[in-house]
């Protein structure tokens, strides 16, 4: 068959463009026969052309190839031979592909992808912030570049990187043979590029300006990109919503023998949080674009106050998502630290179940927070205090799980690898982050310090200096197991200390800049802090460059790496006991589960067994 | 004992530190009975919390460096899982310290806000200027706010347009203008001086010259000032309203200042001096004045001056009465121009 014929980006190319020009040409007939004047809206027709665009690529890349068939009592013979899972060579990975290891890996490819580019556009207009004055963006060009870097770091880098590194290592931790849906699954990694696509492309109708919290009315009176902002949102947040679901019903049901709940991984524990915030919260922004979306497309006034729609309500929604959201980002993360400090200390983990229920604590804790994002917006004045009482109480169960690090690396065996240094600079990182959380839940202090650089301060050290962190350790433990060798540990250490010297450099003096009297989202500010500014983006182009390391690093290892081996650290959960890169069906044999998945520090000890091997020990009790 | 030893001295180091960022004071200047209050819960919180983050960076650091493996080492660490009382207090006791700072959080936004007010303004957001209304009396459309030292003011913060945020970092206080709704903030000046103001919501292309200091400011500095001097103010603005009054072109006058034209447009008559826009005295000259000035406002894109960016607000058409904007266009094109 021919290439443009096949499920492929190939297909893609003609379906796509095909798929939007038929819709819009549709509209323009309705709309000449109805004889609504002008017959040409440009922003109808970009929302209807996006949208068919959409249905177009996905077509084109072969999700409905099965499910049509399917629909229509066809043969479905793509269901039956497997010829969609795993990757045999580098194509596979360019494919409509249902193995979660395949996915995993695109879904982690694309988000980094994002994530510099988004760096990318942070170094743009930190050049401009760099010296008072307008030096080299306009202040349009400059809110575009700001929106676009908050937009594609939230939600093309930090929400989808967990689903990502959840889909290679969690199947492989549960024993499972994949997730729960496969199909579902690769649809929900082919809406992530596409979701970063529409964001880019907003470019070229005029970029949206309104931050990534996208506040009406200015965000329904913005520039066209201002409707791909929402539309966008709506693509990863479908995304979101598949993945998690994916997560939920994989975590409950494909689970190996003897893997009892209190025997799953913490990386486990943290992702049946964060998939149950994701499908409960999520919903909430996908209400809230859709209506600022109707508000600019089709005339709706939800949000208009001249019609008697009220702006404030957006923003209650909008946080109804985007506090949760904040634990999406971090939640998974705090599940990674679990491993790589249990395995590099050699010693289990330090209060499993204490860890375990503060993730459940953090995720129902968070849905009644969501109006501390609102303290200085006016909204009703008595809901200040409880909301206060609430953001504090998360400090609590945070704090368990900081505590319970602290226990489990104390009398342990450091293994002091890059994996090991980025886990435990993020405690000292997230730790200032968590501070100045705490500071900004009191009233009185937020009246002074909302939307200054010092919430854009404490965003970054928990975003930053916490998740991304996280996400590094995540990727230098896991590495081996995906490509079978060992990324470089000096250039992961320079790597490392890079990071951190600069991230510390970029974001601390931002907090002193608040506290005097800098707002945030600004393409110029008072000449008085001049030198704080110029210092910031001096650290912060030394923190990108630092990034190269990075991308070297993970290039040149995947070929010229050392062998990993099966089990390069000595960890105990599943993903150890298969073969680096695992096989394209995971386990041949499905592993048992005996024991707990930190046994750390008894001789002889396992997680799980594969059946044939007699049992060297008797099973632990379940109550450990 | 060595952890316990280790804690305590991490703690004390934390607090410590604390107390030398208090000391050294990263706030501006405090000019408001709110401000005293909150720095005051901003010092405790400082303090205690430096405290924490000493704790666990002292356990951490000594961690790592006592526990790190070194060549040749044999040794395995011991299989604790838990200590169920550890855990009991270090939830407890971070419990107590979030309930006591949200107990003083809570004191301090009670202080900020007692007692009644003995002055009314309001405050207007627009793009991009601040202007203020003194309701009690009678006076619109200041474009510099004068207050009176030691009085409570109540604020009573609108939008003509999207959303800014009202914020004075002398008096620590600041509240979004949100369009629909009036937002009240309390701020009781202490010290007679010039403070800048700050727009922290982002409202547009001119959200950074919203906030007085940066190049090319458009909103004036706030002034405090004593009580005589605040009457002969009030006296001063009242008379030159009168007179306002009496010109011809009044009526058209309150439409500019209303819709916000003067902070980017000079015109004589409103004695305006924008300059983000062109000047609009000279427009009679123009062949089709009236209606090249009608189409000018209710779609500025349609022409726009050479040498000024198309940036002018495109929601005039929606945010005028079709008779304010009559009255402005004649005015504006020359037909009551004396």
């Amino acid at each position: 068959m021919n290439v443009f014929l096949r499920p492929n980006l190939a297909r893609c190319l003609w379906v796509t463009p095909l798929t939007s020009l038929i819709f819009m040409s549709l509209t323009l007939a309705i709309r000449h026969w109805v004889g609504m004047t002008p017959i040409f809206d440009s922003q109808q027709m970009l929302t209807i052309g996006y949208i068919a665009g959409i249905f177009g690529f996905l077509i084109g890349i072969g999700a409905f190839d099965t499910w049509f068939p399917w629909m229509i009592g066809g043969p479905t013979p793509l269901h039956e031979d497997h010829s969609q899972h795993g990757a045999y060579s580098w194509r596979d990975y360019f494919r409509f592909n249902t193995d979660h290891k395949v996915i995993g890996l695109q879904y982690v490819a694309t988000t980094f992808i994002a994530f510099f580019v988004g760096g990318m556009f942070a170094e743009i207009f930190r050049a401009e912030l760099a010296h008072p004055g307008q030096d080299f963006i306009s202040t349009q060009q400059y809110n575009g570049f700001m929106s676009q870097h908050g937009t594609l770091m939230i939600f093309t880098f930090l929400v989808p990187i967990f689903a990502g590194l959840g889909n290679f290592v969690i199947p492989l931790m549960l024993g499972a043979p994949d997730m729960a849906f496969p199909r579902l699954n690769a649809l929900s990694f082919w809406l992530l590029p596409l979701a970063l696509l529409i964001f880019l492309s907003s470019f070229l109708v005029g970029s949206f300006e309104a931050g990534w919290t996208g506040y009406p009315p200015f965000s329904t009176e913005g520039p066209m990109g201002e409707t791909l902002f929402e539309l966008g949102i709506q693509i990863a947040g479908a995304s979101s919503i598949a993945t998690a679901v994916n997560f939920l019903v994989t975590i409950i049901t494909m689970r190996a023998p003897g893997m009892t709940m209190f025997r799953m991984p913490l990386l486990v524990w943290a992702n049946l949080a964060t998939s149950a915030l994701v499908v409960a919260a999520t919903p909430f922004i996908a209400g809230a674009q859709f209506m600022t979306m109707f508000d600019r497309v089709i005339g709706t006034a939800f949000f208009v106050p001249s019609l008697g729609g009220n702006p404030l309500a957006y923003q209650h929604v909008f946080w109804f998502y985007s506090h949760p959201a904040v634990y999406i980002m971090i939640l998974p993360g705090f599940g990674i630290i679990s491993e790589v400090l249990s395995v590099m200390s050699r010693k289990p983990i330090f209060g499993y179940r204490a860890i375990a229920f503060s993730s459940a604590g953090i995720a129902v804790l968070g849905f009644s927070v969501w109006a501390h994002h609102m303290f200085a917006s006016g909204m009703e004045p008595w809901l200040r205090v409880p909301m206060m009482i609430s953001t504090m109480l998360i400090a609590i169960p945070t704090g368990i799980k900081i505590f319970s690090w602290l226990g489990t690396i104390w009398e342990g065996v450091l293994q002091m690898n890059t994996a090991m240094l980025f886990a435990t600079g993020f405690i000292f990182t997230f730790v200032i982050g968590g501070v100045t959380g705490i500071w900004l839940a009191s009233v009185p202090f937020t009246y002074h310090v909302h939307d200054t650089y010092f919430v854009v301060a404490h965003f970054h050290y928990v975003l930053f200096g916490g998740s991304v962190m996280t996400v590094f350790a995540g990727v230098y433990f896991w590495y081996p197991k995906v490509f079978g060798r060992m990324l470089n540990e000096r250039l992961g250490k320079l790597h490392f200390w890079s990071t951190m010297v600069f991230s510390n450099a970029t974001f601390f003096p931002m907090h002193w800049l608040g506290l005097e009297g800098m707002p945030r989202r600004v393409a110029d500010y008072d000449p008085a802090f001049e030198n704080w500014n110029t210092f910031i983006s001096i650290s912060a182009f030394c923190l990108g460059a630092g990034m190269l390391f990075f991308v070297y690093n993970v290039i040149h290892s995947a070929r010229y790496g050392k062998i990993a081996g099966d089990n390069p650290w000595g960890g105990m959960t599943l993903e150890w006991m298969v073969s680096s890169p695992p096989p394209i069906f995971n386990f041949e044999i499905p592993p048992r589960v005996i024991g707990g998945p930190y046994r750390y520090g008894e001789p002889g000890a396992k997680h799980a067994i594969f059946p044939e091997e007699p049992a060297t020990t008797k099973p632990e009790p379940a109550h450990v | 004992m060595r952890l316990v030893i280790l804690g305590i001295v991490g703690t004390v180091v934390g607090l410590i530190a604390g107390i030398g960022i208090v000391a050294i004071g990263f706030m501006p200047e405090q000019a408001s009975e709110q401000a005293v209050n909150t720095d005051r819960v901003f010092e405790i919180m400082v303090i205690v919390t430096c405290g924490i983050a000493g704790l666990v960076t002292a356990i951490l650091v000594a961690a790592l460096y006592l526990y790190r493996e070194r060549r040749g080492e044999t040794r395995v660490a011991p299989p604790v899982h838990g200590h169920h009382g550890l855990e009991v207090i270090w939830t407890a006791i971070p419990a107590v310290i979030v309930i006591i700072l949200t107990g003083i959080s809570w004191q301090a936004l009670n202080e900020n806000e007692s007692g009644d007010a003995g002055l009314t303004v309001n405050v207007w957001g627009q793009q991009f200027d601040w202007t203020y209304d003194y309701p009690d009396l009678q006076l619109e459309n200041v474009h510099q706010l004068v207050v009176p030292v030691n009085t409570k003011i109540d604020f009573e913060v609108q939008s003509k347009d999207v959303i800014h945020g009202w914020w004075v970092p002398a008096w620590r206080q600041q509240i979004n203008a949100t369009p629909g709704q009036v937002n009240k903030l309390r701020v009781t000046p202490t010290k007679i001086g010039d403070y800048k103001v700050v727009c922290t919501f982002i409202c547009g292309s001119g959200h950074p010259v919203m906030g007085t200091n940066v190049q090319g400011s458009i909103p004036a500095r706030i002034k405090v000032v004593s009580q005589a001097d605040y009457d002969a103010f009030i006296a001063k603005a009242q008379e030159v309203a009168k007179k306002a009054a009496a010109n011809p072109n009044a009526a058209a006058v309150k439409v500019f200042a209303t819709a916000g034209c003067g902070a980017c447009h000079a015109w004589g008559p409103a004695n305006s001096n924008g300059a983000i826009g062109p000047a609009l005295d000279a427009l009679a000259s123009h062949p089709d004045a009236e209606n090249f000035v009608r189409q000018s406002i209710v779609d500025p894109g349609a022409e726009v001056e050479a040498g000024y960016p198309n940036q002018m607000p495109k929601d005039f058409k929606s945010k005028l009465s079709p008779e304010d904007l009559d009255v402005l266009v004649k005015a504006l094109a020359g037909g009551t121009h004396q």
